[in-house]
């Protein structure tokens, strides 16, 4: 177990160093020079290039990377050039949108998700299984930003039960910071339990036809502990999988939903930053969300091996 | 000798209900796609503010815009737009990932090391944000649209390359060609590429419905087909603003990229049942 985790989390370190470098790299070659987006086109080239010493722009590509990793592993991402705020502060405050939304919509798929495959399973070929195999196609065929319009017309401009848009704070209305989340939230999720489910119907399907299954079921043991101690405890491990991959998705799926919506989360900040040249925010948000995939990838390697004792840690 | 996959070799391939649906619907996509080149009912660009904003009628089927434009035509228009970009971005992840996959899967070692280990980092980056990426530094537009979505297939196609090809490496037939002095590149297209067509394929049905969403998404967000050109996307975020007053603007484009989706996935799991059924599960694995 140790030595699974020691190399795991070296594997972890340098998949992070390598994307760091690939971000780096990739964000050098964005056209506009900060210094000028930060001092206009009347600056004069004296004062451009006292502040391209003071970014520290004017020194090699490869020190600006080493000084820029030392502040992300100290928490210091430099100074958005259109806010003027810390970049950590910024995006810790938007993702106090973006979190709970990726959290919202993944309870929103689980839920939509794992009973419905479940029931498709144990209604193979029957008008149950074809609804939910139509369903999930829809689901997948859907963009998740047209949910989300659809929602709106609907639940926002049809019945205003929620609102179409907007974002009030958690501190002062947590009700309505909740209520502005759900629309998004279920957009989202209803897509990715589109996957879920089928991923979930196939697995259940597969084990439910192995010899343990049988044995279980020939033994006397009541149908509902047959599929829900046997059966599901075994045909989640790759569903479990998919939910830590969608969680990377879901997180880089938020810039849409979060423009559909107008969320301040940090989707809709990097978009804005992309567009108004914000390079410390475009790298901040872009390492931070290419960092929290590589982690989760990690934890949902380690929940796999707790489901499923007989995965070895090599 | 080996196995060469044509879908003219399946025999009722329209007994599949998914393969006949999805055929049926990516057909009529087609059609109208080539139709709209030399037929709309109005030209898709033509603004006319005396009629804006009209609901559906017999006139206009789908209704017009907030320029006075005909639904119907832009969206008929718009099938040319997802087309061209889902081809083109597929065919860039196709041939990039090919080449790259077969070259991990014929020289291993170090070669498949890191060539593997940079698909990972591209493969476990978000598709979405590598495009927004791309395509605020190449610019808004369709063509930087389209090799920001074909970027993000190559590890793809590099992946299932490498996953399906490793194994006919070991092949008798392939120790047989190497044995009478047959040229690796002359294996590789005669005897490689043949045997793995079938998965490509199936993949490439996929990446193309991945990729009309994902020319969607961009153009929503205002970096991918630029106005007046008309692209699905872009009319769904037009539409947005008139949805208290129009909410027929948000149907119709949204429908469209619903179908032709709907229609690429079930033809794509189709053709992997009647190829392959042992397919999905590697497929699921990469």
């Amino acid at each position: 177990m140790a030595l699974f985790l020691l190399k795991r989390g070296i594997t972890l370190f340098i998949t992070l160093i390598l994307v760091s470098i690939v971000i780096f790299a990739v964000l050098m070659v964005i056209p506009g020079d900060p210094a000028q987006i930060i001092l206009g086109i009347r600056a004069t080239p004296e004062s451009l290039q006292n502040l391209r010493r003071q970014l520290g722009l004017d020194q090699p590509i490869a020190i600006q990377y080493l000084n820029y990793m030392r502040g992300f592993f100290t928490g210091d991402l430099g100074r958005s050039i259109t806010y003027e705020v810390q970049v950590t502060s910024l995006i810790l405050q938007r993702l106090q949108v973006t979190i709970p939304l990726a959290i919202l919509s993944i309870l929103f798929a689980i839920f939509l998700s794992i009973p419905s495959g479940i029931y498709a399973s144990l209604h193979r070929n029957r008008a149950g299984d074809y609804g939910v195999m139509v369903l999930s196609q829809i689901g997948l065929a859907v963009p998740a930003f047209w949910a989300g319009i659809l929602l709106i017309l609907l639940f926002a401009v049809t019945f205003h039960w929620l609102p179409a848009g907007g974002f009030q704070p958690w501190e002062s209305h947590p009700i309505g910071a909740l209520k502005s989340l759900l629309l998004p939230a279920l957009s989202l999720g209803f897509v990715r339990a589109a996957v879920l489910a089928r991923m979930t119907r196939s697995s259940m399907l597969e084990v439910l036809g192995e010899d343990f299954i049988r044995t279980a079921r020939s033994k006397g043991l009541p149908r509902r502990v047959v599929v829900y101690k046997h059966a599901l405890r075994n045909a989640i491990i790759p569903v479990v999988t998919l939910i830590g991959l969608q969680a990377g998705d879901l997180l880089a799926g938020a810039i849409i939903i979060e423009n559909v919506f107008h969320l301040p989360g940090i989707g809709r900040l990097v978009f804005e930053a992309i567009g108004q040249r914000d390079l410390p925010v475009i790298q901040g948000v872009v390492l931070l969300i290419a960092a929290m995939i590589v982690v989760i990838n990690f934890l949902v390697d380690l929940a796999y091996r707790y489901l499923d004792p007989r995965i070895r840690y090599e | 000798m080996n196995k060469i996959f044509s879908p003219f070799l399946i025999h009722h391939p329209f007994r599949n209900i998914n393969f006949a649906l999805g055929f049926l619907i990516t057909l009529i996509l087609l059609l109208t796609a080539i139709l709209s080149l030399i037929y709309t009912p109005y030209d898709p660009n033509r603004m006319n503010l005396a009629r804006r904003f009209l609901p559906p009628n017999s006139e206009h089927w789908l209704g017009t815009d907030q320029y006075g434009r005909d639904i119907l035509s832009r969206v008929m228009r718009g099938a040319v737009n997802s087309i061209v970009v889902g081809l083109v971005a597929v065919s860039i992840g196709m041939g990039f990932g090919v080449f790259l996959g077969s070259l991990a899967a014929f020289y291993r070692k170090w070669v498949d090391e890191i060539i593997m280990r940079i698909s990972d980092v591209l493969y476990g980056f978000p598709a979405v944000l590598s495009a927004i990426l791309i395509t605020s530094i190449l610019g808004p537009g369709v063509i930087n649209s389209m090799i920001a979505i074909g970027i993000f297939n190559i590890p793809i196609f590099a992946r299932l390359t490498r996953a399906t090809s490793l194994s006919i490496w070991e092949r008798d037939y392939v120790t047989a060609a190497r044995a009478i002095g047959r040229r690796n590149a002359g294996i590789i297209w005669n005897y490689i590429l043949p045997n793995i067509l079938s998965a490509l394929i199936v993949q490439g049905t996929v990446q193309f419905a991945i990729a009309i969403l994902a020319e969607a998404g961009l153009s929503y967000l205002g970096l991918g087909t630029q106005p007046p050109h008309p692209s699905w996307g872009r009319m769904l975020n037009e539409a947005q603003t008139f949805m208290g007053t129009s909410p027929y603007l948000a149907i119709f484009p949204g429908c469209a990229i619903a179908l032709t989706v709907l229609g690429l996935n079930l033809l794509g799991d189709g053709l992997r049942d009647m190829i392959d059924p042992k397919l999905s599960r590697i497929q699921q694995q990469i």
